[in-house]
């Protein structure tokens, strides 16, 4: 059987290394450097995030994209050929309804994006942030599940990759 | 002088060193900001800047991978033009676009003199 292709996209700081990480049997491949842009954290993807599992038997590849637009030909070259996504979004970002609405629309235009996704929404915990009305935007409309989730935690970033699996239909 | 001002004239200074064989240089910043740029499309620099982040930050994590040691350089060879890239610092990086058949050696020396030189503005500007 071939193996699963699994892309983990979403805004800058939404969690997306960290998922990789959490939910990766292998070390996982990073490509982090320093942010010289205030994003809210120290380091930030230039290339891509690489990790493995296995789910039902079958071998899953984890892709893990950069989150700044100015990286967008990664959100399509990551994208080619994948069975299903997980779109992260920060709970606590004024702007994260339309990034997330546009980066789901860049892809498709490339046709990368025709997969069943599930939405992750991240940051919950923090104060100020308003995951509800999150679960109202039209990305998550078309999601086949929506989560909140910490992804620095394996329950979480387990029950993300599980939904896709039931979106998936896989015994 | 202002330091984007300083890093510029230090590409002019590159593209002086080795006359006739390069075409357009540009330094950003290493998640991909362009800070400075004498490329002939300019419109190109930011897009062109975020790739050189991408392209030397998988380049440096697949030397590690390999147990090939520490970065020194990423080079792509095309039909009409090579284009080569170093680190500069822990902060930034040089790409440097020259003719096909450009004296590698050559641009390897004066690139590195401008990576040497350019290392501490960039520092300055990011304390
Ligand atoms: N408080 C809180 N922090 C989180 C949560 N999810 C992720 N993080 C943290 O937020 C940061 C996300 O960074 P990163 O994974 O690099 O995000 P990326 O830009 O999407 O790759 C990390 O410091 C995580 O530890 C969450 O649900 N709650
Ligand atoms: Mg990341």
């Amino acid at each position: 059987m071939l193996p699963l292709k699994v892309l983990i996209t979403g805004a800058v700081g939404a969690g997306k290394t960290t998922l990789v990480s959490t939910i990766s049997e292998i070390e996982p491949l990073t490509t982090d450097v320093d942010s010289q842009e205030a994003i809210g954290k120290n380091q930030t993807t230039v290339g891509l995030d690489y990790g493995r599992m296995t789910l039902k038997e079958r071998s899953v590849r984890l892709f893990g994209t950069p989150g700044q637009e100015r990286f967008d030909y990664m959100w399509q070259m990551l994208g080619e050929g994948v069975d299903g996504m997980i779109v992260l979004v920060h709970a606590g970002h004024d702007t994260a309804e339309t990034d997330t609405e546009h980066l789901l629309d860049t892809l498709r235009a490339k046709e990368a994006a025709d997969v069943p996704f599930v939405v992750g929404i991240t940051h919950s915990d923090e104060a100020g942030t308003h995951p509800e009305a999150l679960r109202e935007a039209s990305f998550a409309q078309r999601a086949a599940a929506v989560l909140t989730a910490d992804v620095r935690t394996e329950r979480d970033g387990q029950a993300l990759i599980h939904a896709l699996v039931d979106a998936w239909g896989i015994q | 002088m202002a330091t984007s001002d300083a890093l510029h004239d230090l590409l002019y200074e590159l593209s002086d060193a080795v006359p006739g064989q390069i075409h357009g240089s540009l330094i950003a910043s290493r998640d991909g900001l362009l800070i400075t740029e004498t490329l002939s499309d300019s419109e190109e620099a930011e897009r062109i800047a975020a790739m050189v982040a991408t392209t030397l930050g998988v380049s440096r994590r697949m030397a590690r991978r390999l147990g090939a040691g520490v970065l020194n350089e990423t080079a792509i060879s095309a039909t009409e033009r090579r284009i080569q890239m170093y680190l500069i610092g822990s902060e930034g990086a040089l790409a440097v676009v020259t003719a096909a058949d450009a004296n590698v050696a050559l641009i390897n020396i004066q690139a590195r003199k401008v990576v040497k030189s350019a290392e501490p503005l960039l520092r300055d500007t990011n304390p």
